[in-house]
């Protein structure tokens, strides 16, 4: 075959275009639409590109901050004020509140975007095909964190050794650990197995999209075939461990609404005393001094608990 | 975020949307081209402090990736074929081109052969660039592009497929 008649190939082909670039189809208001979407993606601003990482960023809180260093210190969580006596779930379309059954266990599913139909009121049928509402992947449901007096010991000596902490706040910290009971422990436990995520619709400036009635903000899904069954994570007490966290991406049908304040509070029945508050505070504080000191070179053993997206109670 | 950086990227998807869309279009269709355009440019904009200076072949990549995820993650596809394999173009499906003979032909060649014939051909790219597109050297490019064009050559003569065995030069 010569060079010539392999051209005529390629030529017939380009004749025969069956989509011609239109060089002005990024100004159509079509395109102008998808733009504005697009620069509104606060997820802009991060090089990294995977979702659970920028996530986390977009809806820290500095409280959120405190919880979360605290992790990195020793491996636990932490709480704060109030109580919600009216049950576990938020009123704010931007949030969810949750709480994970330890006996429930699932695959982590691995799509990262889906779709979603209702299957039956609060429940979804949901699958990478293109249709309806679009989730993304963020996150799996944690399990609860077991935290000990012995754990706690062994994270001050080793926050000791390393330099993070020094002996004075060793000590400190020490005392607030010997102020207070062992129902403590348990109290925490309990708390670390609810949480609540936050930032659906926030598109920044102060300002939130809230989704049409019947579509959440957050599902909670398991795998099931080819498919997700997806339920609303809000108010969902028994969230099996490893189920895949999804957030909703916005749509045209989506209306703005004023930005709500997060609140993350404790679940209902779960108080800790002044002494166990001092100790959860503590905690959090020396770990973002650690943090701070340390320009956040954890070892990656110590980093991993981190990689939640939301508050842990 | 700054104004001045959506600004720059505002310029960046407004040059290369039409043509990312249209690419997706030839394979999914225009319905479909506007999210896997948009799903391209989103990847774009989280990525804009690290995009090469000319972006366009990174996109195209962008957008062929979102195309074979859009594939490969649909359960029903994956136990056909392989995401690739099921790249199509509707609109030549449907005889939209007027070459009823070319389409036959194309309709024969391999994913592989169709996507490296397109993007010289449709998306008019370079061989530096299509190699950058699909993540292969110049010079495997260049390999690619000439057994696809023999082969669609030799469909296109006499309708039978060259076996991959058969020797490429007559």
């Amino acid at each position: 075959m010569t060079p010539q008649r392999q051209l005529d190939v390629l030529a017939r082909l380009r004749a025969a275009n069956p989509a011609a670039v239109e060089p002005d189809h990024g100004r159509s208001d079509l395109a102008q639409a998808a733009l504005q979407r697009i620069v509104a993606d606060h997820r802009g601003s991060d090089i990294e590109s995977d979702a659970r990482g920028v996530w986390r960023n977009r809806r820290r809180s500095p409280r959120g901050v405190a919880i979360v260093l605290a992790t990195l210190l020793i491996g636990g969580g932490a709480a704060l004020a109030a109580t919600y006596p009216l049950g576990w779930w938020s009123a704010n379309p931007g949030e969810a509140r949750y709480g994970a059954n330890p006996a429930l266990h699932a695959r982590t599913p691995t799509v990262q975007q889906i779709s979603c139909r209702t299957r039956s009121a609060g429940r979804f049928r949901c699958s990478a095909a293109r249709y309806g509402q679009r989730y993304s992947l963020i996150d799996a449901i944690r399990g609860p964190v077991t935290l000990t007096r012995a754990k706690v010991n062994a994270g001050i000596a080793q926050a000791l050794t390393a330099g993070n902490i020094n002996s004075a706040q060793a000590t400190r910290l020490r005392t607030d650990l010997a102020a207070v009971s062992d129902s403590f422990f348990r109290k925490f436990e309990l708390a670390s197995r609810f949480g609540t995520y936050g930032g659906a619709g926030d598109v920044g400036n102060g300002r939130m999209l809230v989704p049409p009635p019947g579509i959440p903000g957050f599902l909670v899904c398991e795998n099931d075939g080819s498919a997700l069954i997806c339920r609303d994570l809000n108010g969902d007490t028994a969230a099996p461990i490893g189920a895949g966290v999804y957030v909703a991406e916005p749509t045209a049908a989506w209306r703005p609404a004023p930005q709500k304040r997060q609140n993350f509070g404790l679940p209902p029945g779960i108080a800790f005393t002044a002494a166990e508050y001092k100790l959860l505070i503590d905690m959090a504080q020396l770990a973002t001094t650690s943090s701070s000191s340390s320009d956040g070179a954890s070892p990656p053993a110590q980093a991993a608990p981190t990689a939640r997206q939301h508050s842990r109670h | 975020m700054s104004d001045d950086r959506a600004k720059r990227f505002a310029g960046v998807y407004e040059d290369s949307y039409g043509a990312i869309h249209a690419y997706a279009s030839r394979r999914v269709g225009a319905e479909a081209a506007d999210e896997i355009a948009a799903e391209t440019f989103l990847a774009a904009w989280r990525k804009f402090d690290v995009l090469p200076s000319d972006p366009l072949p990174w996109l195209y990549g962008v957008a062929r990736n979102m195309l074979a995820r859009s594939y490969s993650v649909n359960g029903r596809e994956r136990q056909t074929r392989s995401a690739l394999e099921r790249e199509r173009p509707r609109s030549i499906d449907s005889g939209d081109g007027g070459d009823p003979r070319l389409w036959a032909a194309w309709g024969q060649l391999s994913a592989v052969d169709r996507e490296v014939l397109a993007l010289v051909a449709w998306e008019e790219l370079s061989v530096a660039d299509a190699a950058r597109a699909l993540g292969c050297t110049a010079p495997v490019f260049s390999v690619r592009l000439y057994r696809a064009r023999r082969r669609l050559h030799r469909l296109l003569a006499d309708g039978r497929p060259l076996s991959p065995v058969e020797p490429l030069e007559a």
